[in-house]
Formats: structure tokens, C-alpha cells, sequence
């Protein structure tokens, strides 16, 4: 046994039981001023049962992405959006863009990549005419993407303005067009990059960095996002909605515990939805982009006994439109998730196995076997 | 369509088996044939196994049928995958069959449906000669099947399958062909299944016999197997049985038998040996302790209880099978003659008689065969012979050795020289004498219910894998394995239905039942009971 000292040396048995009831009135807060007012609240707004819905022409879009070290500084990526929808018969799209990007910050930009893929897509199936639009999760979460909201965070250069005019002027680029992201077009990415140079030059009077130029590039495809969603806000309307299978989102309630966690505790195992809160979705300052929309916000549970999905319609939607929305939905629900949304998955999907079956035997043979990293 | 493509070979083949990726929409079936394109040569094999999935249900949360109801409703048809294993037959090279590859088909390997011609020529009849017209491919109805006449006699013939699964049609068919084509058979028919039997052709001749055993050619093995004395079972009877044997042979031959059998006041034949026997003992055991006659037997007294018991079973013998034990009948191999199938109706015996009488014919013909192909005899006896044995599991059963099993696996050894092929027919294949049965080389296994008789079908069968032994308990009636050198690749064939008469074929009890009421209500009630003896 160890004499008094000064620095403490503890088991780990002892550190357990010494968190484990500060952690767990941290997850479950039952009891106390919290969990009452939750349960208060809930009481107040769960509505239990969902109606049968009649919506047939429902449609969904979904996307995938997976990037993989090709050398040291290079990752090759595949992004993937896919859309079904069932009518008289099923119509299915796909749509892939595969290429190599600098290491920089690539992890955000595939995802980037991939956002502007769902959201072209979704665009471009409007046509189609669907009486509902399912994305996989959230247009708030795609306006405020947290801390890597750009890559100069939300203070975002001037100059950037003048970027992204000279882009679209000097190419005639509409960036909400199309099925995949500019920026990563071979062909124009060069040409792209000229311009973003000699602007940077001309601010700075000096040659720009090879980074300020990745950054500048990383930014419009940040900016890619925001005008291709506020495209579809615009035009799709009242038939868009965002379906979360998992969100840390604590918007409805306010709470310590995300408002998944609070729905999947508080509620009965019986379907059942949140009345509406509406929010409003608005553009960060950066991008220029002043448009607006309303937003209703609800939880859902489609299915007995199953987890309760979080769930975003464009527009201010009463509670009878809610609910015969989530009727519809609750009819094609396979364990609890609309069957639409998990068809495009699967469509989409870019596993590990596909990654590395692509830069094995698609790639440029010259980049192969020892070239690559790791092997 | 003739080269129809069915898909394209998977990774990981081996120069035995290999897994095929089906185009969509094409559903390949178990026992199909096909054609799979290797680098210089196509290889020929067999679908052995299938499986079958479906893209948007491959998900193992989806514990109710409603959630397929709901995927379906969305998605329509869902996309169907379907994996078939294929087995590999041979090379095939200008249309012939030469051995198996060594090397495993490329994969991306185009599979085609094998070509009808193709098949037909391998199942023809061989060259020069008729086949045994067996039946249809199952998955190919515009192929027929023939056997090798030859290749059947020499490495003999096991028909297994439940009953009620197709055995007695299936050796009816083979019979008829083999008639009919000349051939010598005879059939053990243990449940006069056969009894009525005729064949569609006009030289084709079928008798049905009684079993006879003529005891005077029984030789003291025999004897003893028949009446329950052995040498290992029961010396002391059994050297008192050969005694006796021995000096009634010599009576016999002495024409001074009768002499013996009025003083024994036995009711017999003049030539009967048995009888004869019988006598010698009787008076053995009461003869005058000063008797000189040298054809009873002497013997210390205490012998005399196990005289007496020999003395028992010799009676008990004669009078249980006195109808069939015949002096003087002959041998049952003498009813023999080409295009001649001759039946040996043996619904009424027992199992130790049917035993010595299926045995001893088997030694017979086996003898009669070999004696005279090496030029000492018997030069008139009809070969080669085909001779199939019903129930052969009662006859030739694995656990102890009978009079039949040491004959069967003799003619299994040596019948392929001397021109006499074996047909096992059973329902219990697994109580089959294993060794016996491993040498029937060709093999028609039908319906296969039970798991051990399947597995023990398996071990005794080259070719057979795994999957098709679990496809045997699905085999309809009539539906058939087909192994072994009387065809030249394995095949699953629809064994087609006798054309001529034959006793044994299921009872049909509705009908029977409807047709007696129907008698019964129409006659009048005096007749009625005139006909059930009232
Ligand atoms: N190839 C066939 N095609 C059509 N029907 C068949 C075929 N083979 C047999 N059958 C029918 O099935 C019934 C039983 O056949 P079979 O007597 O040959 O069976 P088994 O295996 O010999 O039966 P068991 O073990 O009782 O002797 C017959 O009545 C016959 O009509
Ligand atoms: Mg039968």
C-alpha cells in the first residue's frame, strides 16, 4: 500500500462507480425539473396513431460517397446520387462522378460533392412530378454544417464575391445545373483555378499560394450546395421532405438531450408524431443568398416499436397535411423507414469493397500495386 | 433454341465444380447440362445445385411477410439473382467426351445449355449395338436415355428407392429390353410382385416357376444351411448329418434307398434323399446294439439327444417345405434360354428357404457359367445371364452372412469374366451388405427419403454429391440418378412407365372399394349371399 502522496492513484473500479450515477442522470433525466418539463411538453404535443395516407407518386433521392488514399497526397473519390420513385411502374436514375482531388480538407468536400449531387438530382426528377420528394436528412443541417461551415470558417473574404461572379460570368456557369459538381469536372477545373489565381493576384499583388487557391476552390463548391438547395426550396416547395434516421438536432426541445433521445424515451412504443414546429431555414451571410423558407419539424414514429425518425417538410404545413403525409409514408414503411428511402440507399450505396475494387482495376494502370499508399 | 446462354462462371472454380452468376431472367435447373466455354477446349457438366435470391428482400430484419408485401408493392418485381453450381463431366472435344479437365474454366466463363444433339449422341445407343431404351432426360424431354447392355452385366446394377418409388417399373423396362434384345434373365420375385408379368414382343418369352429345390442336388452345406445345422452352429449334428448324407447318397446311387424308407415306414419317394436321410436316422437311433448294417450309424449314447434333435429338425424340414423340396425337379438355372425372362415366384417361402433357394441358383448359374467358359461343360447354358433380386436387403443384409450374400458377392467378383451381371433391388439401401453393394457399379437411385440411407447411398456412389443426395427425397415417382459405366456420363432420368403388364403396381383402393360396393348393391340378395358363402 502506497503512503499519503500528493498525486492520487486510483482504480479504475473505484473511477467507475464514481461516474456512473453522475452519467446516467446525465442520460436519463426522469426525474427532476428537466425530464417533468419534457414530459409535460410531450404530453402536450405527441399525437398518437397516424392515419392512413393516399399519396401514391412518392419519390426519394439518396446519395453515397467514399474517398480512398491513392498517394500521398491524393485520394481518389466516387460520389453517387440515385433516385426512385414508384409509379405505375417503378423509375429508378443514377448518377456517379468519380475522380481525384487533392488531400485538402477532402473528407468535407466529398461530402460536399455528394450534397450537390443529391440536390441536382432532386432538381432535375422535379420534372417527374412527384407528390412527395424524400432526401435523406436534413436541409437545416445543410445551411449550417456546424464548424466546417466553409473553409474560412463564417468569415468568409470579400474577395470570394468577386470569385464566384467572374466563375459564372466568365464560363456562363450556372452552378445549380447539370447532374454533378463543376468544380470537379476535369475540364473546367483548370479553367476554374486560372481564374480564382488571378483574382487572388490581383487582390494580394503577389502570386497566390497553392493552398489559398485549394481554398478558394473548396469554397465554391461550399457555395455549390447553397444555391443548388435554395434552387430546389424555390421550386420544389411543398413536395420536399427530409427524413433523419439519426440527428443529434435539439431544435424541438431545447433540451440537454438530443430530441431523438427525448421522443425515443418519453414517447409510448405506438406510432405516433410531434405537431409541427415550424422554424425558418435561412442562408449564412457569405453566401449572399437573402431567400428564406419555412420549415415544419416533426418527429415521427411509422411503426410500432421501432425508432422514431426525425423529419423536415418544406413549407408551413397544418397538422392535417402532416399527418396525411406521414400516413403515406407509414403505408410503404418497412421496420419504420420509408421503404423509398431505403431503395435509394441501396442504389447508392459506395462500399469499401467498390472503393477498392475501382482503384485496383478502373484507375490509370500506372498508379497501381506498390504506387499505392499502404501496400 | 439450341446453344441457349445461361451465365457466366464465378471466381474461385476448381477443375471438379464451379459457381455460375445467371443472366437475368434465366432460371438454370438441377440435373441440366451444360456447355461452359474453357480457354482451348468446352467442358461439359452438370447443374448440381441452385440457389436464388432477391436484391431488395436480402435483409435478415425482415421477420414478416408484410414487409415483403409493402417492398414488393413499391418495387414491383424484385430483382431476382440466381448462383448455380455446376459439376464438371468432361472435355468435350469434336462432339466426344474424353476425361476430366485439369485445369478450373475461366471465370467470366460463358455457360450454355448444353445442345440437345450433343446430349443425344452421348445418351445413344452405343455404336454397332441396341441400348436399353431406359427413359427421358428429367430436364430434357427430347432426349432418351439408353444404357450399355454390356457395360450393365458386367459392372451389375443396384435399383434403390422408397417404396412405391419406381424399383419394380424401372427393372421391368430393363427386362423388357434385355429380352428383348436376346438376353438371359431371371428375376427373384420375393413378393410375387411379377406374377402375370408379359412382355411386348413377339419372341419375348416369360415364365413364371415355382421354386423347386431338388434336395438330391443339394450338396451338405446347403443341406445343413436349410435346416439350422452348421458346423459352427451344432457340430455334433452336423458330423452326424454328413454321415447320414453320405450313406443315403450311397443308397441312392444303389437304387436300395425305397429299402430303407418302407423299414423306416416313411411315406417318400424311392429317390427322395432327404427322406432317405431322414430313415437312416430313425433307424440309427433304434437299431439292435449288434447290427451289422453299415448304413446305420453307430453312435455312444450319449450322442443320442443330439441325434434326436437332428432327427426333429430333418422332419420338421420335410414336412414345412415338403411342396417344395421335389426330388428329381432339377435346377431352377435349367429353365434358362435366351429371350427368356424366367420368374421365380417366391411370395410363399419363407426367409430360410428363399435364402437357400436364391443362393443355391446363384452358385449354379455362376458355376454353370464359369465351367462353360473354360470349355468343361455346359456348353448349351444360355449366357451371360442377368439375374435381379427383390428385397435384396433381406437377402444380402449387412449384419450377418447369408447363404445368398456369399453367392452374390461371388458373382459380383467373378460374374463380370464369366458373363453374369447382378441386379440389387432395394428399399433399405442402408441394411444392405455394404461390400456387395459398392460393386454394383451402376447405380439407378430413385426417391431417397430417409438421411441415413442417403448418406449411405453417397458413400457407395462415385459421382453422387452432396446437393443432389438432398435433391433425392424431391425425385418423383419414376424419377431417377442415373451412375455408373452404363451410361457414359451421370444422369437424372425420367425412367418411362412399363409398357406391358406387370402384377405389383400400386393398389388403387378407391376404386377397388367402389367397384365392390357397386357389386355388392347390384346383386341380388340371393346371390349376395350365395358369394359370401351364406
Ligand atoms: N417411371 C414411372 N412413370 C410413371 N409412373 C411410375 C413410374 N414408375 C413407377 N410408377 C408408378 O408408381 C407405382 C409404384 O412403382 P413400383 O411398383 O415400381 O415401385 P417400387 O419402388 O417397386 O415399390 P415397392 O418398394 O413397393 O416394391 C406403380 O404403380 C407405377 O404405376
Ligand atoms: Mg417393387
Amino acid at each position: 500500500m502506497k503512503v499519503e502522496s500528493e498525486l492520487p492513484f486510483e482504480s479504475i473500479e473505484e473511477a467507475v462507480i464514481e461516474a456512473r450515477s453522475r452519467i446516467s442522470s446525465f442520460l436519463f433525466p426522469r426525474s427532476g425539473v428537466e425530464g417533468d418539463a419534457l414530459l409535460s411538453v410531450i404530453r402536450r404535443e405527441w399525437r398518437s396513431g397516424i392515419g392512413q395516407g393516399s399519396v401514391e407518386r412518392i419519390a426519394a433521392i439518396d446519395g453515397s460517397n467514399n474517398s480512398e488514399y491513392l498517394t500521398l497526397g491524393q485520394v481518389i473519390f466516387a460520389v453517387s446520387a440515385s433516385f426512385f420513385m414508384k409509379d405505375t411502374e417503378p423509375v429508378v436514375a443514377r448518377k456517379y462522378q468519380i475522380g481525384v482531388m487533392d488531400d485538402y480538407h477532402y473528407r468535407e468536400r466529398v461530402s460536399l460533392c455528394r450534397e450537390t449531387m443529391e440536390l441536382k438530382m432532386a432538381l432535375r426528377s422535379l420534372e417527374l412530378g412527384p407528390e412527395i420528394l424524400l432526401m435523406d436528412g436534413s436541409f437545416l443541417a445543410m445551411v449550417d454544417r456546424g464548424l466546417w461551415s466553409t473553409p474560412y470558417g463564417q468569415k468568409v473574404p470579400y474577395h470570394m464575391r468577386r470569385i464566384l461572379r467572374e466563375v459564372e460570368s466568365t464560363l456562363g456557369l450556372n452552378l445549380t445545373e447539370g447532374l454533378v459538381s463543376y468544380t470537379h469536372l476535369v475540364n473546367l477545373m483548370g479553367k476554374i483555378e486560372e481564374i480564382v489565381a488571378s483574382v487572388l493576384e490581383e487582390e494580394s499583388g503577389k502570386p497566390p499560394q497553392r493552398d489559398e487557391i485549394r481554398r478558394a476552390m473548396a469554397f465554391i463548391e461550399r457555395y455549390e450546395v447553397l444555391c443548388s438547395l435554395n434552387e430546389l426550396l424555390r421550386r420544389g416547395r411543398s413536395v420536399l421532405v427530409a427524413v433523419a434516421k439519426r440527428s443529434s438536432s435539439r431544435l424541438y426541445f431545447n433540451s440537454r438531450l438530443p430530441d431523438m433521445e427525448v421522443v425515443r424515451r418519453y414517447t409510448s412504443l405506438e406510432p405516433g408524431y410531434l405537431s409541427p414546429k415550424v422554424v425558418e431555414l435561412s442562408f449564412p451571410e457569405y453566401s449572399g443568398i437573402d431567400d428564406t423558407y419555412p420549415i415544419s419539424l416533426t418527429y415521427v414514429r411509422l411503426e410500432r416499436a421501432t425508432s422514431p425518425l426525425r423529419v423536415e417538410v418544406v413549407g408551413n404545413v397544418d397538422e392535417s397535411v402532416l399527418e396525411e403525409l406521414l400516413g403515406s409514408l407509414a403505408r410503404y414503411s418497412v421496420r419504420g423507414y420509408p421503404y423509398h428511402l431505403r431503395r435509394v440507399h441501396e442504389l447508392a450505396k459506395i462500399g469499401r469493397d467498390l472503393m477498392s475494387h475501382l482503384s485496383r482495376n478502373l484507375l490509370i494502370p500506372e498508379v497501381s500495386g506498390r504506387e499505392r499508399l499502404g501496400e | 433454341m439450341e446453344s441457349e446462354v445461361l451465365g457466366r462462371i464465378a471466381p474461385n472454380s476448381t477443375p471438379v465444380q464451379a459457381e455460375m452468376i445467371a443472366y437475368a431472367g434465366v432460371v438454370p435447373k438441377v440435373g441440366d447440362y451444360v456447355v461452359v466455354d474453357s480457354e482451348e477446349s468446352k467442358l461439359l457438366g452438370m447443374i448440381s445445385n441452385v440457389v436464388r435470391g432477391a436484391l431488395e428482400l436480402a435483409r435478415n430484419d425482415l421477420l414478416q411477410a408484410n414487409y415483403y408485401d409493402t417492398i414488393l408493392e413499391v418495387v414491383g418485381s424484385p430483382s431476382d439473382w440466381l448462383k448455380a453450381t455446376i459439376r464438371m463431366i468432361g472435355i468435350l472435344s469434336g462432339g466426344e467426351l474424353t476425361g476430366l479437365p485439369r485445369a478450373p474454366p475461366p471465370t467470366g466463363a460463358l455457360v450454355r445449355r448444353a445442345p440437345a444433339d450433343l446430349l443425344r449422341r452421348i445418351f445413344a445407343p452405343p455404336t454397332g449395338r441396341e441400348g436399353i431404351r431406359l427413359g427421358k432426360l428429367l430436364t430434357r424431354g427430347d432426349v432418351t436415355v439408353h444404357l450399355d447392355p454390356d457395360e450393365l452385366i458386367s459392372r451389375h446394377l443396384a435399383v434403390l428407392a422408397v417404396t412405391g418409388g419406381g424399383k419394380s417399373n424401372s427393372v421391368a423396362v430393363i427386362l423388357e429390353e434385355i429380352v428383348r434384345m436376346g438376353g438371359v434373365a431371371i428375376l427373384f420375385d420375393v413378393h410375387s410382385e411379377y406374377t402375370g408379368m408379359s412382355l411386348g414382343c413377339p419372341h419375348c418369352e416369360v415364365e413364371t416357376v415355382d421354386p423347386v429345390l431338388d434336395p438330391n442336388t443339394l450338396t451338405v452345406d446347403e443341406l445343413g444351411s436349410l435346416l439350422g445345422v452348421t458346423y459352427d452352429s451344432a457340430p455334433k449334428q452336423f458330423i452326424y448329418l454328413k454321415s447320414a448324407f453320405k450313406r443315403a447318397k450311397e443308397l441312392l446311387i444303389r437304387e436300395r434307398l425305397g429299402e430303407y424308407l418302407t423299414r423306416a415306414e416313411i411315406e417318400a419317394d424311392r429317390d427322395d434323399l432327404l427322406a432317405g436321410i431322414q430313415a437312416i436316422i430313425q433307424l440309427s437311433l433304434s437299431r439292435e446294439k449288434e447290427s451289422d448294417d453299415r448304413f446305420l450309424i453307430p453312435f455312444p449314447s450319449n450322442d443320442r439327444g443330439s441325434i434326436e434333435s437332428l432327427l426333429a429338425k430333418v422332419d420338421f424340414v420335410r414336412s414345412k417345405y415338403g411342396r417344395v423340396l421335389k426330388p428329381t425337379a432339377g435346377e431352377l438355372a435349367d429353365h434358362l434360354n435366351y429371350g427368356k425372362l424366367v420368374i421365380v415366384d417366391l411370395g410363399q417361402l419363407d426367409s430360410d428357404l428363399t435364402d437357400v433357394v436364391v443362393g443355391k441358383t446363384l452358385y449354379t448359374i455362376l458355376m454353370r457359367a464359369k465351367l462353360k467358359r473354360i470349355g468343361r461343360g455346359y456348353e448349351d447354358f444360355p449366357t451371360p445371364v442377368f439375374a435381379v433380386l427383390e428385397e435384396a436387403h433381406a437377402l444380402i443384409p449387412s449384419i450377418e452372412r447369408t447363404y445368398t450374400s456369399s453367392a452374390a458377392a461371388s458373382i459380383a467378383k467373378e460374374g463380370r469374366k464369366f458373363g453374369v451381371g447382378l441386379c440389387l433391388v432395394s428399399q433399405r439401401p442402408k441394411r444392405l451388405n455394404p461390400d456387395v453393394l459398392s460393386q454394383m457399379v451402376n447405380k439407378i437411385i430413385l426417391r431417397v427419403v430417409e438421411p441415413e440411407d442417403q448418406a449411405y447411398v453417397r458413400r457407395a456412389t462415385e459421382f453422387l454429391s452432396e446437393e443432389m443426395v438432398s435433391y433425392l427425397p424431391s425425385l418423383d415417382v419414376g424419377e431417377a440418378v442415373v451412375v455408373g459405366p452404363m451410361v457414359r456420363i451421370p444422369a437424372l432420368v425420367k425412367v418411362r412407365l412399363f409398357e406391358g403388364k406387370r402384377g405389383g403396381e400400386s393398389l388403387k383402393a378407391y376404386d377397388m372399394w367402389r367397384e365392390g360396393l357397386r357389386r355388392r348393391l347390384n346383386a341380388s340378395p340371393d346371390e349376395y349371399y350365395d358369394s359370401i358363402g351364406g
